[in-house]
């Protein structure tokens, strides 16, 4: 009798304990990753993009960007033109983000000042967006199954219930192409948006915060409007983005044309 | 100024006396006051690095962090590996494993590259690649043949990954210019959820941490060994990290073996164990205090502040002797040990107080200097000196009266001893006939003078270690294969954002990478120039098929932003190392060979010439590593030049007052001066040049000349007052002060000459100029002076 209720207990306390001590995957956060993944996030979208950045110094440059997406089955095809500054009017970003996760995104860029195409080959997602401090990991939805999920804690920001996850990639191909180690993310109850979240950088021991400080509903979607990217060292900013999206319009029923290498060349 | 003198002597006694009777309160409170400094020693810090020479508002310093704000840190970590057999297939795997292993295990790391990761900007029809040269190593004689290739084909790798024969690969490291320090409590805080504090308690790199990186960086490559590898290691934070490694290896080695040789002389002269225990204790106790000062101070231990123990030690030995050997000639004529030391205070308590006040303020000199390190010295060595003075009055009387002291009777046997023969014979000599001594004398010093016209200054800190050793070995190879080891970085502040969309100026700044290195002075030429436009013809030759036409600076400003907002859109942060995020300061990074600092001086006139006339409308700065060499170099012949003067212009002044006649003053300096001269003779002879390490020595020559000149005037004219006999009088003095010094004198010789035995040329420099010092301080006391003051008082009695 005796030994049955200590290996009992023993057991509670192996339960309790081993998933934080291994941080293996929590069937509740994954559950939670799996209800922000599936939220609708629109389709057909256009959008004016304003992107402020700001260097440590608090010097800021200015990008204005005009931006067209659309899911075709699971890939998301997007098609983007600078705006400003002048000296890279209609440059512009063509780019397929494949679901099936061993197929690597396609990538082209339109140079105006040389009139020509090119095809950017790159596995790796940890490069700068634009020279933002995004990468195209962050504008891609994460496969699941790359991560294990921890839910830390319940908490509030900004008067709303969040759950805090953690998610640490599952191998280190992972780690090479998102550039990041670990992640917190901040996921609002009510919603399911992604609103806030940490990322630790592979290289140079750096932290990434993105801060979603406004969120609007648009035809029935949420939509982060105005997003911060914090590059930080400690508690100091090395570098900081300010994302500003207008004019954001679903629905808009943008043609499978639009999204080819004949109409990035055109310019908007 | 007789009845002054007597004042204070009578204090001194009464002093000794109230002591003698308290001597327990006195031990005690001694012990408690030395253990609240002693414990604060455990926070003391080490710092080699440059920045330890430079005050914290020097314009120098500021531009340098700024420089470092913007553009992380210039110096580099440079890890050669000189394979036997060159770029094998199995060499190749062997770095990629390597570069691999240190990427993964090295602390603060801020950017590892090698060939390993070597940017590769290709087009090939309609893709451009920006990748990495190996993602992995080659597998067979097609890959290894096609990387080979491409090696040659990218100009930046030469002189620089890859040595322009491929005989050295490298593989270069930077550290994190600003460490944080990595507190986890605030992890969650947002911006804007509690307001901003402008201190985030960061730091630059450290002494410490970059220690930590060299000894990971030997750690790993040393699983490497025995592969057909020879490994060097260079550049300018290895070199930090050796210099360290080198002063604490002395340091540890030289303090015991001094102080060894300090018992051995004692025991030998005095014969009696408190001659021995008292001084070294004195001495201990005031050193372990002054380090405990200089960290309550936050003052760190740096490659001049070394000179520190030693140069205490020096000091708390003569102060105790001193009194020592008077008090036991006391106890031995009158067997009372009270009175012996209480005569021993008053009569020795003056100039020892004196001295320590003309060496305390000659070191307060240096609290004006332009090299932080040295004020920092100025400001610990005279407090030091004044805490051995205070070790000396203090403890030494309550010593004495705790324990006991045997009384030696002198064995009378009608003759005298040895050494009062050559005393008396001394004086009779230098008081008879002056005029020889003094021509003899002016002849050894204008020799010496001739040969010091020879003395140069030079600022090469390589030069501190042994030919032979590995950090030189290093430090020659990469230089004459690479062209490198020390960075001078250039920016190019076109005055506005977006300025380096100009091809004008990005062509410019591509010609000036070539011209750079057509420059040449005393045989400097960079190895390497770096900047914006490598990435610009990178990318351009890419997005033209890959021809080698198209290896240019593109001719329009619009087609330069694109290629721009491509690379920065590529996943390279290289973008990061040759611009500020406004394209408006560009960056030429300058790779030059170690060497002395002087010669730098002119190489960067030159440079500066240069780039004035191609830049002429945009804003040059110069930093880096090398124009932190340039200032220190100027910063301490200026710190040389002005505490040379204050401490002679002090000390004269202090020698007028204690001596009470100008005439014998001014006189007395002659003697103070001849011993500096004779070792700048001797530096010019053995071609020792004037560096931050052998400029101190001046300054403790004549602290330590002072000090003799003082103890032996001192009692000459308390002699002379008595006797009236300048022979007679110089006689006296040799018998009770003369012999005195000549104790300290052996006994800093022997401390000093030790450090001959030491790694660090820089120490065995020194060890031998101020051992030799020791000798010609003593030597113009005994020889210069007595032939002086005969002349003046002859004259006087003439008059």
């Amino acid at each position: 009798m005796k030994t049955l209720t200590s290996s009992i207990f023993t057991l509670l306390i192996l339960t309790l304990i081993l998933p934080s001590l291994a941080g293996a995957d929590d069937p509740k956060a994954r559950a939670i990753m799996e209800k922000v993944d599936a939220r609708d996030d629109g389709d057909h979208q256009t959008a004016d993009m304003k992107m402020i950045l700001i260097d440590k110094n608090g010097n800021q440059r200015k990008r204005g960007i005009r931006s067209f997406s659309k899911d075709m089955g699971e890939d998301s095809f997007r098609l983007m033109f600078f705006r400003e500054p002048a000296d890279v009017r209609d440059t512009g970003f063509l780019t397929y983000d494949y679901d099936d996760p061993d197929r690597d995104d396609d990538q082209w860029l339109y140079l105006p000042a040389l009139k020509k195409t090119k095809r950017i080959a790159s596995s790796d997602k940890s490069g700068s967006f634009m020279g933002s401090d995004l990468s195209y990991s962050d504008m891609t939805s994460r496969n699941l199954d790359d991560y294990d999920f921890t839910l830390k804690k319940e908490m509030e920001v900004k008067g709303h219930p969040v759950w805090l996850i953690e998610s640490i990639p599952r191998n280190k191909k992972v780690i090479k192409e998102t550039g990041y180690t670990k992640s917190l993310i901040f996921v609002r109850q009510d919603n399911y948006f992604v609103i806030r979240g940490i990322n630790w950088l592979k290289n140079g021991g750096y932290l990434k915060y993105l801060d979603t400080r406004t969120l609007e509903q648009i035809d029935g979607v949420w939509v982060g409007t105005e997003m911060h990217i914090t590059k930080k060292k400690g508690k100091k900013v090395v570098h900081k983005t300010e994302l500003y999206w207008n004019n954001v319009r679903f629905n808009q029923d943008l043609a499978d044309d639009l999204f080819t290498i004949r109409r990035l060349e055109k310019g908007l | 100024m007789k009845n002054l003198h007597a004042i204070i002597e009578a204090w001194f006694s009464a002093l000794t006396a109230f002591v003698y009777k308290r001597k327990y309160r006195t031990l005690i409170s001694v012990i408690l006051i030395t253990a609240c400094f002693i414990s604060q020693i455990p926070k003391i810090t080490i710092d080699m690095r440059d920045e330890s020479f430079f005050h914290d508002d020097d314009p120098i310093l500021i531009e340098y962090n700024q420089f470092r704000d913007t553009f992380g840190q210039d110096d580099i970590f440079i890890v050669g590996l000189k394979p036997e057999n060159g770029l094998t297939i199995p060499f190749l795997h062997t770095l990629v494993k390597l570069h691999h292993e240190l990427e993964s295990s090295l602390p603060y790391l801020h950017d590892i590259s090698s060939l390993v990761n070597g940017r590769i900007v290709r087009g090939e029809e309609d893709t451009l690649f920006v990748e990495e040269l190996m993602q992995s190593a080659p597998q067979n004689a097609t890959e290894h043949e096609a990387l080979l290739s491409l090696i040659d084909h990218y100009p930046l790798y030469r002189g620089y990954f890859i040595s322009e024969d491929k005989s050295l690969a490298s593989i270069i490291i930077k550290a994190e210019a600003l460490v944080n320090p990595g507190s986890e409590d605030s992890i969650l805080e947002f911006d804007g959820d509690t307001i901003e504090t402008r201190d985030t308690g960061h730091k630059y790199l450290s002494n410490e941490q970059n220690i930590e990186i060299y000894e990971v960086i030997r750690k790993v490559t040393a699983k490497y060994e025995n592969l057909g590898i020879d490994f060097h290691f260079a550049g300018t934070p290895v070199f930090v990290a050796e210099i360290t490694k080198g002063i604490e290896k002395d340091l540890s080695m030289m303090m015991p073996l001094s102080f060894i040789m300090i018992i051995l002389f004692l025991a030998l002269l005095f014969r009696r164990i408190s001659g021995v225990v008292f001084s070294l204790l004195i001495v201990m106790l005031s050193l372990l205090s002054s380090i405990g000062i200089m960290a309550m101070m936050g003052i760190p231990f740096t490659t001049v502040i070394q000179i520190l123990p030693t140069f205490l030690i020096v000091v708390g030995i003569s102060d105790s002797v001193h009194i020592l050997a008077i008090f036991y000639k006391h106890f031995r004529e009158h067997s009372d040990k009270q009175s012996a030391i209480v005569e021993a205070v008053g009569y020795a308590g003056l100039p020892v107080l004196m001295t320590s006040l003309t060496t305390a303020l000659g070191l307060l000199s240096f609290a004006f200097a332009d090299v932080k390190s040295i004020a920092q010295l100025g400001y610990v060595a005279s407090i030091g000196v004044m805490m051995a003075f205070l070790y000396t009055v203090i403890l030494l009387p309550a010593l004495i009266s705790i324990f006991p002291i045997k009384s030696k009777k002198l064995i009378a046997d009608g003759k005298q001893p040895l050494s009062d023969r050559i005393f008396s014979l001394i004086a009779r000599t230098t008081t008879r006939r002056p005029g020889l001594i003094i021509a003899v004398s002016t002849v050894i010093v204008v020799t010496a003078f001739y040969c010091a016209l020879f003395l140069r200054f030079s600022h090469n800190a390589m030069t501190w270690f042994p030919e032979d050793s590995p950090i030189r070995i290093a430090s020659d190879l990469i230089d004459k294969t690479n062209g490198g080891s020390v960075m001078l970085e250039v920016t190019v502040d076109s005055g506005s954002e977006n300025g380096l969309y100009d091809p004008d100026l990005v062509q410019r700044l591509d010609q000036a990478s070539v011209d750079i290195l057509g420059i040449s002075v005393h045989d400097i030429r960079a190895g390497q120039v770096r900047s914006i436009a490598d990435i610009l013809k990178e990318t351009n030759r890419a997005l033209n098929e890959d021809d080698s036409q198209a290896y240019v600076v593109p001719g329009n400003r619009e087609l330069i932003a694109q290629e721009l907002l491509l690379f920065e859109s590529s996943g390279s942060d290289d973008l990061e190392d040759v611009s500020d995020s406004m394209y408006q300061i560009g960056r030429l990074s300058i790779l030059a060979p170690f060497t002395d600092s002087i010669h730098y001086k002119d190489y960067v006139d030159k440079l500066s010439e240069y780039l004035e006339r191609q830049f002429a409308s945009e804003t040059v700065n110069m930093t880096g590593h090398i124009s932190l060499f340039i200032q220190i170099t100027k910063h301490f012949i200026t710190s040389m030049a002005k505490s040379y003067v204050f401490a002679l212009i002090v000390i004269t002044l202090l020698m007028l007052i204690m001596i009470a006649r100008i005439r014998v003053g001014l006189l007395s300096m002659i003697a103070n001066v001849v011993p500096i001269v004779l070792i700048f003779g001797i530096m010019g002879i053995l071609k020792i040049p004037l560096d931050m390490s052998t400029i101190l020595v001046g300054s403790i020559v004549l602290g330590l000349v002072v000090d003799d000149t003082i103890h032996f005037l001192h009692h000459f004219r308390k002699a002379y007052d008595h006797t009236n006999d300048v022979e007679e009088a110089v006689r006296i003095t040799f018998f009770t002060t003369g012999r005195a010094l000549v104790i300290t004198s052996m006994v800093l010789c022997a401390g000093f000459f030790i450090y001959m035995a030491s790694f660090l040329v820089a120490n065995i420099r020194f060890g031998l100029l101020v051992g030799c010092a020791v000798i010609f301080a003593l030597a113009a006391d005994f020889f210069l002076i007595p032939a002086l003051l005969s002349i003046v008082h002859k004259k006087r009695k003439m008059a």
